[in-house]
């Protein structure tokens, strides 16, 4: 116990150490701060990783890939006949000089020894003898004050100070030498010289000019084999595509030896700025704007293009194409070169969060937070929304965002802005609005004149400078007010007007149709609603009662057999398609005609088809006879399905409560319906849909499961509604059924749901201000020059009249109804090739013809309004396939004609040329030229017979107005350099000339060398002339003057150029009946 | 449960948010360390009731911490005692907010957008006992008035508190009643409004109890009435002095009842203390108490009764 009691409990804390957790904790300290640092430098640094790979895999790709392959296409040049002729002459003169220049290198040595040997020593000398010149010449100080009070000169002894004496004795020194040296003197021996300083450079001096005269002589020798070699280079230079292999290997060379960040060179490849562990950013200032990207993706402006498949492709890289892609270039430099990264940046187009470098998921905008995330592959269009907001259709040259295009256009012609205002969509009435805004100030304007000229105080003269202003603005108003009404005209809703429903279609079909047109018509554009139970009746109702369209006269059925050729002739299935054999036959811009037979009224088609009132549908100009017999066609093609009848259509009460449903599901987005003109969009915007909060999309019940999933995304929000728009609805319960989700389905395709999602979720909204106090539209979204704003203008009424099924806009354009087989191989009927009967290409179009012209054309393409010929097409009155009256608008028609002026780079002014009359004498010449040319053997003239029988070319009649001069002349040289394919023969060939030593001058055409001899054939004579080639002066030559391949006889002593001549005539002269008359051939 | 469906995802994002960390490890924080305090606060009560038996020792010897032996120093130096376990805990402080932030990153959201707010908008989460403060009051109240009311009664305690007991150590027995009071204003009125702010409000600042889904569309029964409008006296301008009246007598009668109650029990539970307060120091320390039971006392009005406010003034409202 006593020993227990000395052994007293210590004091815990006056004994306890705490050396060890102290120890403990700051060596975890340390460990931490190790931690944070790795963390820093790595963890949130992998752009460093990213870096270091790249030059592995670029020096790979360089190695592995773009060598062997940049070899191969070097060695097919090398095998060019051409090059293989140089290398022999190369070959040869090398072997020549190869003698000049040892010899001369031989007397070179000496020299460039003897060079070397006092070299130093003359440097010597000088460096001694200039820095001593400096001193002596430096002078001596003087006073400003005493040089002025002596009249401008010195005071005192000019005698050198001592210390000047002396720098001039030492450049005496200098001067005098001597200087030994042993140089290699003429019997290439040793020899001592001992020369002062003025000597010795005159030695250097010698010793160089002997050196340059030997190398000027071996530059003279060398001169034409490297001329030889120049020309080598310049075939390689301009056939290979892609580097040189040997720049590839100096690029390998820098690679290895990781040349990093040394220069912007070499070869303009970005090698020699490969980064080393920086992060590599774009900065735009305008928007505060930072893009990072990269920082990881280091090859995306490599100038050689490095598709992720390349690299992939490469053994030694180890790489997955999916895994490749951060190493790849942009996949199309096309793109880049209009949108310059360091004026777009990249996180822009494609969102994701550009200032991230820390993390991929980050970087992409893959993170809750991030509102712009990267679009995915599929959407990656969507990025072009923002700044081509206005363009319906974005192609050009060489880039086309395909999918953005379906999008927009499905969005137009699905008529998703009938419920969804977009902002550019409603083309006509947003234009009538401006227009109506300017007239009604206007108005104002003109009332306030005319109460001022009413003042008491007013002079005549005012009053008259008022009706002067008022007579103006009056004219001004009557513009105005056309192009408002015109603009109303053209106005078309997407579905057929519903005001004729009644004498339409047949009242049982109705409900049927109503409740599911998909069931009807599988490829119908109308999407199918979800109603309550009674309301098709309702809505039946009303539509069957309320119409304001008189009944349609009766008619007779028709010819079904010519119906048919009607059909398929005619060109109705540019647009229109039917079920043939289980497959559609025809284009679905238009409606299905497959059962219009069991819906329809046959007197209302026929009648519709005669005079189309409502929608884009044109007037195909067909006789009432055609009518009935297309009408009699496409009614012999349904299944003639009985309907249960509805006679409760009748119901005034049904109708009654009708008009609230209708107006319920927004029905009149798409139709016009009598009663409900002035309904307005049922639908919400969509303009800015792709900004819109996302807590702002109603995910209804499905939000958080969408969150688990993580598809809680503008993306999988239009995905899954446009898929089904109930989708959102489910799990809901709804005390009033209207309060459902009202959008239909549309029963769209994947890859139309695509293109609408890349559509909506790029349709964004800049929200905060720039730098520069201008709005992101005005400082980045695209804005064209007059031609690119009448392209952009021009695709809106061309797709929205689907002038593409018919016609050829950009060579390699395939329209649809060119694909149909009426056109494709050979005729039947032994008439030659079906191309020629397709609609023409408009390829040039803008070149080719006058824009007045075009616009009358437009108005109406009979050209004519004679009841016989109105029928017809006004140009090319052969075929049968017809050009029919749209019912365009004024401005429409503008557009259309300045999209063609645009498309052929043609200046928005046209300035028509001035051709010269033509004598009596040009007059008779060109007459027979065009009789010569059998131009009226294929041309239409305006003769009815010969025009629907024979021509099977455009009337030359009208060539005065149609065509534009410049064209003409072009096209008669060489028809098929301005159109492949065309059937028009070349008529005119260029002249040579043959001079011969004796000074007989020979022109004509068909020069032709066959060994010694040579053949031409004269103007007048029917078989060439031949000659023997040794006899020429000179050689043959073209005299730039055209003339025909078939002179007549009037026209061979004619000296002037005969393409200005029957341009001239055609133009000036052929719309004259007698000169037709005189041209046509004996039969 | 409360609510229909169990929504372990929202939970989930709930509690890990960077943001909400913090206050999860309250929730565990708090009771540990409580329980640490009181369990050397008990043991040294035991300690003194020990000393105390002693009487010499009872006047004499300060070091009233357990453990104790009666043949260690009286006093110990701050140096290096002290400041060596505070080196240790300033190393292991470090340590973690080092761990932490390489591995929870900061709670950045989306970029600021000037037309649009998020919803629900929180402050930072120590901030978020005065936010859910102004459920109950207006801001004038709950955003200046109260806060200041906190404040200085911190910096006042020294001037009321005339008990010399429990300087340097843990006891109960000594400070049952400043223990008491300031375990009620920092656990229920700070700590707890906190947690109701991080985890409980959701958008539109509703109550959503955890693991109910945070629902931006959902519509409540929310419709809170003044308490005289139980009365007869609706909130109309032309009311103003009927509601001014009657609110200053409802909360007048409140003060001296509770006041009134808080002064009966503690001149009977702590007449030595009582004796000592002077006047001044005894006034403030009814005032404080009286904001202090008034402050649980609205929000039970507010969440359970719906009663918006209790006295409507045109410059302040209660």
């Amino acid at each position: 116990m006593a020993g227990q009691a000395q052994a007293l409990p210590k004091d815990p804390i006056q004994t306890r150490s705490m050396s060890v957790p102290i120890f403990v904790a700051s060596a975890v300290l340390v460990g931490s701060m190790i931690l944070a640092l790795y963390d820093e430098f790595v963890w949130r640094r992998p752009y460093k990783n990213y870096q270091e790979s790249f030059v592995v895999v670029y020096a790979n790709f360089l190695e592995h890939g773009l060598l062997p392959r940049q070899k191969e296409r070097l060695k097919a040049i090398e095998e060019l006949p051409e090059f293989v002729e140089l290398a022999k002459a190369i070959k040869a003169e090398e072997a020549k000089v190869a003698d000049v220049n040892a010899r001369v290198d031989e007397d070179l040595i000496p020299v460039i020894a003897n060079i070397d040997r006092i070299a130093d020593t003359v440097k010597v000398a000088r460096a001694k003898y200039q820095a001593l010149n400096y001193l002596f010449e430096k002078g001596r100080h003087i006073d400003l004050t005493e040089v002025e009070e002596n009249g401008g000169k010195l005071t005192g002894t000019d005698a050198l100070t001592p210390a000047q004496e002396k720098v001039k004795k030492d450049m005496d020194e200098v001067l005098a030498g001597p200087y030994v040296i042993t140089v290699i003197g003429e019997d290439r021996k040793d020899v001592t010289l001992s020369l002062n300083y003025d000597q010795l450079n005159a030695k250097m001096a010698e010793f160089r000019d002997q050196k340059a005269a030997g190398e000027n002589a071996k530059g003279a020798a060398l001169k034409l084999l490297k001329d030889l070699q120049a020309r080598q280079t310049k075939i390689v230079e301009t056939n290979l595509v892609g580097p040189h292999p040997e720049s590839v290997k100096k690029l390998m060379a820098a690679s290895d030896d990781r040349k990093i960040g040394a220069s912007k060179e070499p070869m303009g490849l970005r090698i020699g700025a490969l980064p080393n562990g920086q992060v590599l950013q774009i900065n735009i200032d305008t928007l505060n704007w930072v893009d990072r990207c990269e920082s990881c993706h280091v090859g995306t402006r490599e100038p050689i293009e490095m598709s992720k498949d390349d690299l992939a492709a490469i053994e030694e890289n180890n790489l997955t194409p999916e895994k490749a892609v951060v190493f790849s270039s942009h996949p199309s430099k096309a793109l880049l070169d209009v949108h310059d990264p360091e004026r777009f940046g990249c996180s822009m187009c494609h969102g994701g969060n550009g200032r991230s470098v820390s993390k991929v998921e980050l970087a992409h905008g893959l993170n809750k937070h991030w509102t712009a995330p990267l679009h995915p592959p599929e959407n990656y269009e969507a990025g072009c929304v923002q700044c081509h907001r206005e363009d319906l259709v974005l192609k050009s040259r060489n880039v086309e965002a395909k999918t953005l295009n379906e999008g927009k256009w499905l969005f137009y012609w699905k008529g998703c802005w009938g419920c969804h205002k977009y902002e550019g969509f409603d083309r006509e009435p947003d234009h009538i609005t401006v227009l109506e805004k300017e007239r009604s100030a206007m108005v104002k304007e003109r009332e306030k004149m005319l109460r001022d000229r009413e003042g008491e105080e007013m002079k005549a003269k005012d009053k008259a400078m008022i009706d002067q202003k008022v007579a103006t603005i009056d004219t001004k108003m009557g513009e105005l007010n056309r192009e408002i009404n015109s603009l109303h005209a053209s106005t078309a809703k997407v579905g057929p007007s519903l005001r004729d429903v009644r004498h339409k279609v047949k009242r049982d079909w109705l409900p049927g149709w109503i409740e599911n047109p998909k069931v009807f018509k599988p490829s119908t554009k109308m999407p199918v609603f979800r109603y309550e139970p009674g309301d098709v009746t309702k809505i039946a109702a009303y539509l069957w009662q309320n119409h304001d369209q008189k009944p349609p006269q009766k008619h007779q059925p028709g010819d079904v057999t010519k119906g048919q050729w009607q059909f398929e002739q005619r060109g109705c299935l540019a647009c229109h398609q039917v079920q043939r054999d289980g497959k559609m036959f025809g284009d679905g811009f238009a409606t299905e005609l497959t059962r219009i037979g069991d819906k329809a009224e046959f007197d209302a088609v026929v009648d519709w088809i005669l005079n189309p009132t409502n929608g884009v549908m044109p007037n195909l100009r067909l006789t009432v006879e055609e009518s009935r017999d297309l009408t009699t066609y496409l009614f012999s093609l349904g299944t003639k399905a009985p309907y249960p009848a509805a006679p409760e259509l009748e119901d005034p009460k049904l109708a009654a409560e009708g008009a609230a449903i209708i107006r319920h599901f927004g029905c009149a987005g798409c139709h016009e319906i009598k009663g409900m003109e002035t309904e307005s969009r049922i639908g919400t915007e969509l303009t800015y849909e792709g900004s819109k909060p996302k807590e702002r999309l109603d995910f209804g019940r499905l939000e958080h499961d969408f969150k688990k999933q993580k598809r809680y995304t503008h993306k999988d929000f239009f995905e899954t509604k446009l898929e089904d728009p109930a989708r959102f609805g489910l799990g809901k319960n709804y005390k009033d059924p209207r309060e459902k989700l009202k959008m239909p389905n549309f029963h769209l395709a994947p890859n139309e749901i695509n293109s609408l999602t890349t559509f909506l979720m790029g349709s964004i909204e800049h929200e905060l201000p720039t730098m520069e106090k201008n709005t992101f539209e005005e400082a980045f979204a695209y804005n064209p020059d007059e031609q690119g704003q009448a392209i952009r203008e021009g695709w809106w009424v061309v797709k929205k009249y689907n002038c593409v099924g018919c016609h050829q806009f950009e060579t390699g354009d395939q329209p649809h109804l060119w694909t149909m087989p009426m056109y494709v191989g050979k005729s039947p009927d032994g008439k030659g090739d079906l191309e020629v009967r397709r609609p023409p290409s408009l390829v040039g179009q803008g070149f080719r013809t006058d824009p007045i012209w075009l616009a009358k054309f437009l108005r109406n393409p009979a050209l004519t309004n004679d009841a016989v010929t109105a029928h017809r097409n006004g140009v090319r009155t052969y075929l049968d396939v017809r050009m029919p009256t749209f019912r365009l608008s004024d401005l429409e028609i503008q557009k259309i004609v300045r999209f063609f002026g645009a498309l052929s780079a043609q200046p928005a002014q046209y300035q028509k040329e001035d051709l010269a009359p033509l004598s009596t004498q040009e007059n008779t010449i060109a007459r027979a030229l065009v009789k010569s040319i059998r131009c009226i053997n294929c041309h239409a003239i305006g003769e009815p017979k010969w025009d629907l029988e024979k021509a099977n070319a455009p009337r030359l009649t009208i060539m005065g107005e149609r065509m534009n001069p410049p064209w003409t002349r072009r096209w008669i040289q060489n028809p098929k350099l301005l159109m492949p394919g065309t059937v028009m023969p070349q008529n005119f060939s260029e002249q040579w000339e043959v001079e011969f030593k004796n000074g007989t001058i020979y022109r004509g055409i068909g020069y032709e060398e066959s060994g010694a001899e040579g053949k031409i054939k004269q103007a007048g004579a029917a078989e060439p002339t031949k000659f023997n080639l040794a006899d020429l002066k000179a050689p043959a030559k073209k005299t730039g003057r055209w003339i025909a391949n078939d002179v007549p006889p009037e026209a061979v002593s004619y000296e002037g150029d005969h393409i200005d001549l029957i341009t001239r005539y055609l133009h000036l002269n052929y719309n004259n009946q007698t000169e037709i008359d005189a041209t046509l051939p004996p039969n | 449960m409360f609510f229909a469906e169990f929504d372990g995802h929202q939970l989930w994002e709930l509690v890990s948010a960077p943001d909400n960390v913090p206050i999860v490890l309250m929730l565990f924080m708090l009771p540990v360390y409580l329980w640490m305090g009181f369990r050397a606060a008990f043991a040294n009560d035991r300690l003194i009731a020990e000393l105390e038996a002693n009487p010499e020792m009872a006047k004499t010897h300060h070091r009233k911490t357990y453990p104790y032996h009666p043949s260690w120093d009286k006093t110990v130096s701050v140096w290096p005692y002290l400041l060596k376990m505070e080196f240790l805990a300033a190393i292991i402080v470090t340590i973690v907010l080092i761990v932490w932030s390489v591995f929870l990153n900061a709670p950045l959201e989306e970029p600021a957008n000037p037309t649009l707010t998020m919803n629900p908008s929180k402050a930072p989460w120590y901030f978020l006992g005065l936010q859910e403060l102004l459920v109950y009051f207006d801001p004038w109240i709950a955003g200046v008035v109260l806060p200041g009311v906190i404040l200085m009664g911190l910096m006042a305690i020294p001037y009321i508190d005339v008990n010399p007991l429990g300087n340097g150590y843990y006891t109960w027995r000594q400070r049952k009643f400043a223990v008491a009071t300031f375990m009620f204003g920092f656990l229920v009125l700070w700590c707890l409004l906190i947690v109701i702010g991080t985890f409980i409000r959701g958008p539109g600042w509703m109550w959503f109890w955890p693991g109910e889904t945070w629902d931006h569309t959902r519509v409540v029964f929310e419709v809170n009435k003044d308490l005289h409008e139980f009365f007869g006296i609706r909130t109309l301008p032309e009311n103003k002095w009927k509601m001014f009246f009657f609110g200053g007598g409802i909360v007048t009668a409140f003060s001296v009842i509770s006041g009134g109650a808080f002064h009966m029990w503690f001149v009977k539970f702590a007449p030595k203390t009582y004796a000592k307060l002077s006047k001044i120091q005894y006034g403030h320390l009814q005032f404080l108490m009286i904001t202090l039971m008034a402050t649980p006392v609205k929000a039970i009005l507010r969440l359970g009764f719906t009663i918006k406010y209790v006295w409507v003034t045109p410059w302040f409202n209660i």
